[in-house]
């Protein structure tokens, strides 16, 4: 069992680790703008070749 | 049930974006930037005038430009942006540097509608804010000062590092009291508890201040409020299983408070998160604001200057131009105007000012620029004051208890009444600490959680549906007074009817493509409605009247347009007028008829009229069926509602005309339950005063600005969806209840019987909380499947 004193020190320390990880991201900014960024991604020029129409019976 | 679906079916007539898919009203394409996209930038962008100059011009003014400056070193601006749809959108407006070689960097936030933009030193405000209009946004400059946005963002960070913190904790802790529920003696279970204590420090501390910030305001005002049973039972929790430690005994608190603690935190955030997009933007501002104005200088002669209305004061002669809004009021200097009345009186029919006659703010000049000394300043207008008196409405209306909370607090105050009561009897007959440690399970089990994260989330869930059928709701209470709802006013003019004139019928029964070219022609030079409803009718149905196009432009000579009365002008050697025709002339379905003479023969004659849309009758007859008194309130003259009134099913006894804003107010006030729906600035007084007001699409933004609802789709479909998204919040709010108190009721009868030790606590309060969460959840899961 003596294995826990160096499991737990390692585990909180992880923890902490990635708790500052968030903090630094979140102060950063990257978390304001969650929606964006995903549309950002699909305006890959040109736009309009790739993209196939729907409802074009409603014409 | 079944009518209901039908109804909605009936009225789901909507076309899907051509470009984007997404939904899109009668429209083909959901937004500017769809059709830009599609039709290609190039080819629309011809039609561009660079040559006039700017109305953006005063944000270049040096002053005004530190106003607007987010940033102290980088010429960072933010643009809220109103019209933003879709994907297209942002690729659209981040295109922005392509187009103008000064911006260096254009974002977008489609969350809040906000677009940073980043110039060089040379780069010029105005010109980014030309593109912007002239890529069909309406753009707002936000000043640093008025950056609401900013504040917001600062706290949701906050609200984030909080959860991830306490999710840290209360993760860590769970583990070790695994181990300790599992069985772990000696040394390691003295170790893990003293863990367990480290790793809740934080929670206590840190994470649990706003419960405890809430909790002392209710302490304060007097009044049970969710957080104080929240931040007493994580106290107790803390306090008692301290003194365990201490003492060495078993029991203890921390895994469940440390879990429930999270979930609430996780539920607050979503909740707020939710509320913030989905119910509408507050920072709408009124349509005056931002409109420049030329200030003739008295003392030094013609030098003119441009002036923001803020900056207007009496005595001031400004110019007004065509188809802006009067910023004050004032009396007229220039001979004549044509005015649209519509914001102050809902009537569509302009009318004709003379030399000294007095105009109030909020009027729109459909004639050339006038100008005007005015009269008083901006914040001392009758616009203004009825726009202060709508705000002071408002605000009185937020002070409202919702259901779930009333009943929070009586569950509160029972629960903890019996536990006191526990704690005494039961202390007295046997042992105090039993008793203590009863009545302390009792209070941590059965704390409300339906009731502190079920209601909101619910209420979140309902915002999130509603937008997604085009209804944004702008008051978070407006759910609950929906139940109440039993009097219906309906505005007429752009609410019942689309507010727009369209022909109606014409003598001759049909005009031959050239009378239609002189018309186009002679009518060119205006702004009146009937010009735009003549130009819509033929010219831009393509297919039909392609001819019309073809025609050859005539020349008109002594071409001008004589307000009031019509338009007139020599073609060839032939004199042809345009003239209104009286009101006697034309039947009760219609608005208005003109008339075309040529050498004072008549020509023709068109008949205008104002459509009433087509599901107004259907939507009327639906809330009759509810049991519900449907009203029609308008401006306009007592033959015309009666007669809209009728082919909307209103009864004759529930139609109000030539009513003023003041007048429709006071009718209102007459009536509980009430629930108004308009379109123009003088609904606005009325639908401040109604219990529920909506405001239909198209309207004018000081009535998007009072009301609780606005439609972001056109037409009254929406109101139905209301109504139906109303009832499942209620029949979820109804089965949460239940359950909780289903919950709450067996857990603190085996609390009080010592039945539950911390154990059974961690187990019973999350499984109870996602219980509560998957019902919320589903009752709204049913209804989009559907």
């Amino acid at each position: 069992m003596n294995i826990l004193f160096l499991m737990i020190p390692m585990a909180l320390v992880l923890g902490i680790v990635f708790v500052a990880g968030f903090l630094w991201a979140a102060n950063n900014g990257q978390m304001d703008d969650l929606d964006t960024p995903a549309l950002r991604i699909l305006n890959d020029e040109p736009i309009k070749e790739k993209y196939k129409p729907k409802g074009t019976t409603q014409l | 049930m079944a009518e209901l679906q039908q109804l909605q079916k009936a009225l789901s007539c909507d076309c899907s974006c051509y470009y984007c898919g997404l939904p899109s009203g009668q429209n083909k394409y959901c937004c500017q930037a769809c059709h830009r996209l599609d039709v290609g930038f190039e080819k629309l962008s011809e039609s561009k005038t660079t040559s006039q100059t700017s109305q953006f011009q005063y944000l270049d003014n040096p002053m005004n430009q530190t106003l607007y400056q987010l940033d102290d070193q980088q010429r960072i601006f933010k643009f809220y942006i109103q019209n933003i749809q879709c994907s297209s959108c942002v690729h659209l407006l981040e295109k922005i540097p392509d187009y103008n070689s000064n911006c260096l960097m254009s974002r977008l936030n489609i969350g809040t509608s906000e677009l940073h933009i980043e110039l060089t030193e040379f780069g010029k405000l105005s010109e980014i804010a030309d593109l912007i209009l002239d890529l069909g946004y309406q753009a707002e400059i936000i000043k640093s000062t008025e950056d609401i946005n900013h504040q917001i963002k600062k706290e949701q960070r906050r609200d984030l590092i909080r959860i991830a913190v306490t999710a840290a904790c209360s993760g860590n802790i769970m583990l070790f009291s695994a181990s300790i529920y599992a069985g772990a003696t000696g040394d390691i279970l003295i170790l893990f508890k003293i863990l367990n204590f480290i790793l809740f420090v934080p929670i206590v501390s840190y994470s649990a201040l706003p419960f405890y910030r809430g909790a002392w305001t209710s302490l304060k005002i007097k009044k049970i409020h969710i957080d104080l049973p929240i931040a007493i039972a994580l106290l107790a929790g803390f306090v008692f299983s301290v003194y365990n430690l201490v003492t060495g005994s078993d029991q203890f608190y921390f895994d469940s408070t440390a879990s429930f603690l999270f979930l609430i935190l996780v539920a607050r955030f979503f909740v707020k998160k939710t509320q913030q997009k989905f119910l509408a933007p507050q920072n709408l501002k009124s349509q005056i604001k931002n409109q420049t104005y030329v200030l003739k200088n008295k003392n030094l002669n013609d030098a003119q200057t441009i002036v923001l209305p803020e900056n207007i004061k009496p005595l001031d002669i400004i110019t007004i131009s065509q188809d802006q809004i009067l910023p004050v009021d004032g009396f007229l200097n220039s001979k004549f105007a044509l005015i649209d009345t519509s914001y102050m009186s809902g009537e569509s029919t302009p009318y004709t000012f003379t030399d000294g006659m007095k105009l109030f703010a909020g009027y729109r000049l459909l004639s050339k620029s006038i100008q005007i000394t005015c009269e008083k300043k901006t914040d001392e207008t009758r616009i203004s004051d009825l726009l202060k008196q709508s705000y002071q409405n408002l605000m009185t209306k937020c002070d409202y208890l919702n259901l779930a909370d009333r009943l929070a607090q009586k569950l509160i105050l029972t629960v903890f009444i019996i536990g006191a009561l526990f704690l005494f009897i039961y202390g007295f007959i046997y042992n105090f600490k039993e008793a203590f440690d009863r009545s302390l399970a009792l209070i941590v089990v059965a704390c409300p959680c339906a009731l502190a994260f079920g209601s909101p989330l619910t209420l979140a869930m309902a915002y999130k549906k509603a937008q997604l059928k085009g209804i944004s709701v702008r008051n978070p209470n407006v759910f609950e007074k929906l139940s109440n709802i039993t009097n219906i006013f309906f505005d007429k003019t752009g609410t019942l009817t689309d507010g727009q004139l369209e022909i109606s019928h014409t003598w001759p029964e049909v005009i031959s493509d050239e009378i239609k070219n002189i018309f186009i022609q002679l009518e060119k030079i205006s702004y009146h409605p009937v010009a735009f409803a003549l130009r819509k009718a033929w010219l831009q149905k393509k297919s039909v009247d392609t001819n019309i196009q073809s025609q050859s432009i005539v020349e008109i000579q002594n071409h001008e347009e004589i307000f009031g009365l019509g338009i007139r002008g020599f073609i060839g050697s032939d004199f042809y007028e345009i003239k209104s025709v009286s009101d006697q002339m034309h039947d009760d379905q219609t608005e208005l008829a003109i008339a075309l003479y040529k050498n004072k023969n008549i020509q023709c004659r068109i008949y205008f009229q104002d459509n009433i849309r087509k599901e107004s009758a259907c939507i009327i007859d639906f809330l009759n069926s509810k049991n519900m008194n449907c009203f029609l309130l308008s401006g306009d003259k007592k033959r015309k509602a009666l007669s809209v009134g009728k082919s909307c099913h209103i009864a004759p006894e529930n139609i109000f005309s030539e009513l003023y804003p003041e007048d429709k107010e006071l009718l209102i006030k007459k009536y509980s339950g009430s629930l108004m729906i308009g379109d123009g600035f003088n609904d606005s007084l009325a639908m401040s005063q109604s219990d529920v007001s909506i405001a239909v699409k198209g309207s004018v933004e000081m009535s998007i600005n009072t009301s609780d609802i606005f439609f972001l789709r056109s037409g009254l479909a929406p109101l139905v969806e209301l109504f139906s998204i109303h009832k499942t919040i209620h029949s979820t709010l109804r089965r949460n209840l239940t359950l909780s108190l289903i919950y709450n009721l067996t857990a603190g009868i085996f609390a009080l019987l010592g039945y539950i030790n911390p154990l059974w606590a961690a187990i019973l309060m999350p499984i109870s909380s996602f219980v509560v969460v998957i019902s919320t959840l589903w009752g709204f899961f049913e209804r989009i499947s559907k």
